[in-house]
């Protein structure tokens, strides 16, 4: 009910920002492009997040793990031991593969709860940290993992390396991503963490299995950060231990509660807001970091509900029957 | 031949020196109103604790049809059919009532886990909620948010949440309280067509509605049991009246 209003309100602004993402490659701002692309490839982190954060009420402070992992799974398979370039190869290694460690991650850290949990994730993602920081078998450097090509993908005309047609694969794989999350939130597994979020000691009292359904969320939002992490290094030529440092998995947080925590545009609206305002910051200030700052500041004191949140501001502000 | 469904042998909790509940014996049988009665203090809450798994025997057992459940989790008595609704209103304050009930519903169906359906497809689920709504009488509210009812259509929802998983032992922590005598009637006239495919134990501290509806009646003090007999025994125990109504 919550989840299809959310959607239908923005129903509109929705479709008239897909058109102009699909339509903005026209525009021939090669430069841009990328930032975009940029933008769109945190939007899927963030939205794997929003499941755990925003609808199952678990706050994770090691996000950033999954990114990485992503992003190495392809730097190691295709540059590091040159195992294969297939793109449907990696990507699925990728993406299982995170499911498979976060199931394991999640085993235990599901055990705590709050602070801890969140304390908990995050020593998981430092470890994770410093076996690509400090393993050479996996080419751990500070340096990373430099990439002198993209994945192949086997179809002709479907080639990453065109950048254009690189932007649309990460603009479709966001489509994906979106259409996915809104089947989990509508499915009764959705209902189910929703309800865990809403009221976890009642969704036990009635027989649910709580681990469970919160292990599965867990797992579910690694695969998409894993997605994303993969996407990243693919666009970008490369993976560094930065992916997993716990800058990233405070900025995806930083996304979210910029967008909206729980809401089903939140994500992307939080990646773009954060991607745009940092890049305007950096061209007029050496001080982006303390703008930047202010600006989440700002937005947590006057608007706790995120961006999103400004529609009902309006609303609340000129009365219901104008809005 | 008495159907017990659910029974405690020599259930003691404690919380640190705390006897909370002293080898207490109760027994939930199908068919039956069993009111258990106390002052503030006695250990009723406790004990309707032990039996729904919210809290765990220190020592002594809790049995299901005969299984032994003295160890099992909330969740997993629900799962048996052990339905129980709080003192304190424990519902999805932001979810309409309608998701309310759905969502109980849905926790009898392993297709829970289901991630590419709808679950607003599942008809199943939908006609369980609906007859649990029209059943305690919240006909015409399906679409409000729980958190706009009254107090008192709170606590129906509390019961219909319980109804909506199916339970064969009700488990009814206060389900009259703060209900205006209206209100209370449908409760009551609710209890009485839920009894005869039921076991019902209820913590009440509205004595009318005690009287009227029970079968068997427990009156506890200082976590012990002090009685347990019919409503017109209890009424006439001069041991009741100088422990309880302290006259």
């Amino acid at each position: 009910m919550k989840i299809n209003k959310d959607i239908k309100l923005s129903n509109f602004f929705a479709i008239i920002l897909f058109g102009a993402l699909a339509a903005f490659p026209l525009m021939g701002q090669d430069f841009y492009n990328e930032m975009v692309s940029r933008i769109l490839i945190l939007a899927i982190f963030a939205i794997g997040l929003d499941l755990l954060v925003g609808y199952t009420g678990l706050v994770s402070f090691g996000h950033a793990a999954w990114f990485g992992l992503g992003a190495y799974s392809f730097a190691v398979l295709s540059a590091s031991y040159q195992i294969t370039n297939s793109l449907w190869i990696t990507l699925a290694f990728a993406i299982l593969g995170s499911a498979l460690i976060s199931f394991m991650v999640g085993l235990l850290a599901l055990r705590t709860k709050g602070i801890y949990f969140l304390m908990v994730t995050l020593a998981f993602a430092q470890v994770f940290y410093f076996i690509v920081h400090d393993v050479p078998e996996i080419g751990g450097s500070t340096d990373g993992i430099n990439l002198y090509a993209r994945p192949l993908t086997g179809i002709s005309g479907f080639d990453l390396e065109d950048n254009l047609v690189m932007y649309y694969f990460v603009f479709g794989s966001l489509l994906l991503s979106i259409f996915l999350f809104w089947m989990i939130l509508r499915s009764p597994f959705g209902r189910a963490i929703q309800g865990i979020k809403e009221n976890e000691h009642r969704m036990s009292s009635i027989g649910f299995n709580i681990f469970g359904y919160k292990l599965a969320s867990f797992v579910i939002a690694s695969m998409f950060g894993s997605f994303a992490g993969y996407l990243f290094s693919v666009l970008s030529y490369g993976a560094n231990p930065e992916l997993f440092s716990w800058h990233k998995s405070a900025e995806v947080l930083l996304m979210l509660t910029l967008g909206g925590i729980g809401k089903f545009w939140g994500g992307l609206i939080g990646a773009f807001a954060f991607v745009v305002l940092k890049e305007i910051f950096m061209t007029y200030t050496d001080w982006w970091q303390l703008w930047l700052g202010l600006t989440i500041i700002f937005v947590v004191l006057f608007l706790p509900g995120g961006l999103l949140s400004i529609s009902t501001r309006i609303k609340l502000l000129v009365g219901k029957k104008y809005a | 031949m008495h159907d017990v469904l659910m029974k405690t042998v020599n259930a003691t909790r404690h919380f640190g020196g705390l006897v909370a509940n002293d080898s207490v014996n109760i027994e939930v049988i199908k068919g039956k109103t069993h009111a258990v009665l106390g002052p503030n203090g006695a250990g009723k809450s406790t004990l309707i604790n032990l039996l729904s798994g919210d809290l765990l025997c220190t020592s002594g057992n809790v049995f299901f049809r005969g299984n032994d459940i003295t160890t099992l989790q909330p969740a997993m008595r629900s799962r048996l059919g052990v339905g129980r609704s709080y003192q304190k209103t424990n519902i999805f304050p932001r979810f309409t009532v309608l998701e309310n009930c759905r969502l109980a519903a849905q926790s009898r169906d392993q297709r829970a886990f289901s991630l590419m359906s709808n679950a607003s497809a599942y008809r199943s689920y939908l006609e369980v909620a609906e007859k649990a709504i029209f059943d305690t009488g919240l006909s015409g509210h399906e679409y409000r948010l729980a958190s706009e009812l009254s107090h008192g259509e709170q606590r129906q929802l509390e019961l219909a949440i319980v109804l909506c998983t199916n339970p064969s032992v009700l488990l009814l922590d206060e389900p009259l309280a703060g209900m205006g005598s209206e209100e209370s009637m449908t409760m009551i006239e609710l209890l009485r067509r839920l009894v005869p495919t039921h076991g019902i134990l209820m913590v009440e501290h509205d004595m009318d509605a005690v009287f009227a509806i029970a079968d068997v009646i427990t009156v506890m003090v200082n976590g012990t049991v002090l009685m347990t007999d019919t409503p017109e025994a209890v009424k006439a125990s001069s041991e009741v009246q100088q422990a309880y109504f302290g006259h």
